[in-house]
């Protein structure tokens, strides 16, 4: 007993020890419009198009590079007056001149002077990106959230509740393998009331999507025919913001609101058979918006621009003339089994710098470590890592003994 | 007992090794149980070597 005297002190003296752990909107008849193009004061090209009534809408693009978050903004006036109950629809084309968004609502911005905006992430293909918006006005709304989410294939973390605010709180979807990675969902948004005076409906959508080899796409129910219809925008690594304007002279709304008031709205990816990558669709906002006319008749306006994107100026010849500085690198569990791997860098030449993000997914086969942020190893990697510390000790226990002492 | 060591000597001895292993155990990124496989097996080698040399 008084051998193992040592034994029992260190067992004592063992809970002393703390060792702090890290937690973790019908087009109507058109009034003469008249645009010209001019500078703002930084030298940046507009389109300023009025009508002979004095309403004007300004649409602001800018220079970008490829990977850079981007956001196209316009103001609207009439008689020098900001409008702020306006619905205004993107059309967003592609250097090549193929569509990228259709009839996108931008959203307002709250409190502001006629201010509508649309995010995006510039997309690797440089050139001019042409862009028209188009504005009716007075509209209203009604704001329906979701009431419900129903997984089919993936993996869900959140709930239909983060959904609510744009604040960053994500309902989080994982692509699940059935054959391929696939992902399919729909929310539901119960006691929807079409209003009167309706004029069309808005499924706006932000979050972020991370595969890079396929996109989601957007679905409403169709009562009338028991089916899925794909709207015309859908989500890419490259859309912070989807929105799809279904127009009340082409979409029906007793078919996309059932009797009881429920809307079925789906997301789902377009490859199912893809293996590549675990997409992750992180859903920020959702919500469905039933404009109606709230004043009078229906006034509009258009406008058009443009936006810039270019390649970063950086000649290869003087490719090491860039600086590189590592600002973040974090590794960090998502899951029991799922690892990610974030790394922002900023590069800077001369007095240019720009900021790129790499992340990564990765899926560990025997678990992932939240305290040390990586997969562990196979287990016979780590018992034999076990094993030979242990058979380590013993023989150098076994040599003092033997000639120390 | 070796001269001049005693048991609260080794006690803080074999408390000092189980921190240094378990701090070993994070970095070598095992399983809890195996950490604890590891440590106890340290300890119970020196608690049996300090009392075979008593």
């Amino acid at each position: 007993m008084k051998k193992f005297l040592p034994l029992i002190l260190m067992l004592f003296l063992l809970p002393q020890i703390s060792i702090a752990k890290s937690g973790t909107v019908p087009p109507p008849s058109l009034t003469e419009i008249i645009c010209e193009q001019r500078t703002d004061s930084k030298g940046h090209p507009y389109w300023d198009c009025f009508t002979n009534q004095k309403k004007k809408i300004y649409v602001f693009g800018t220079e970008y590079v490829p990977f850079e978050n981007g956001r196209i903004y316009i103001q609207l006036l009439s008689k020098d007056q900001p409008i702020n109950n306006a619905l205004c629809l993107i059309d967003l084309y592609y250097p090549d001149l193929t569509v990228w968004f259709d009839d996108a609502a931008m959203l307002y911005l709250n409190g502001s002077e006629g201010l509508y905006y649309f995010d995006i992430i510039i997309p690797d293909k440089v050139g001019v990106y042409m862009t028209t918006v188009k504005c009716f006005y007075i509209i209203d709304e009604t704001y329906d959230y979701a009431d419900n989410a129903v997984v089919i294939n993936g993996l869900e973390s959140g709930t239909f509740q983060d959904t609510w605010k744009d604040d960053n709180e994500y309902h989080d979807v994982r692509e699940k393998q059935v054959g391929g990675y696939t992902l399919d969902f729909y929310y539901e948004f119960y006691n929807v009331s079409v209003p009167e005076n309706y004029t069309g409906m808005t499924i706006y959508w932000i979050g972020r999507w991370n595969d890079p080899e396929e996109d989601v796409c957007i679905y409403i129910w169709d009562w009338c025919n028991s089916s899925w219809i794909k709207l015309k925008n859908c989500i890419t690594t490259n859309t912070p913001m989807v929105s799809n304007y279904l127009n009340t002279s082409i979409w029906n709304s007793s078919c996309l609101v059932a009797p009881s008031g429920t809307v079925r709205v789906k997301l789902n990816d377009t490859d199912p058979s893809e293996k590549s990558y675990f997409g992750n669709l992180m859903t920020d906002f959702i919500d469905v918006q039933m404009h109606y006319l709230s004043f009078g008749a229906i006034e509009s306006i258009r406008g058009g621009g443009e936006f810039h994107v270019s390649n970063p100026r950086i000649p290869s010849i003087i490719s090491e003339m860039v600086e590189e500085r590592l600002i973040y690198n974090h590794d960090y569990c998502i899951d029991n089994t799922t690892l990610k791997k974030e790394v922002l860098i900023e590069k800077c030449y001369f007095d240019e710098c720009y900021n790129i993000t790499r992340s990564e997914i990765i899926e560990c086969k025997w678990g992932c470590n939240a305290e040390a942020g990586e997969c562990y190893p196979p287990p016979y990697e780590r018992m034999l890592v076990v094993i030979g510390i242990i058979a380590l000790i013993i023989i150098l226990v076994f040599l003092g003994r033997r000639f120390l002492w | 007992m070796v001269k001049g060591i005693t048991p609260l000597h080794e006690a803080l001895f074999l408390l000092i090794l189980a921190v240094a292993f378990f701090l070993l155990a994070v970095n070598l990124n095992l399983y809890p149980l195996e950490k604890f496989i590891l440590i106890c097996s340290v300890v119970l080698i020196f608690t049996i070597f300090f009392a075979s040399i008593a």
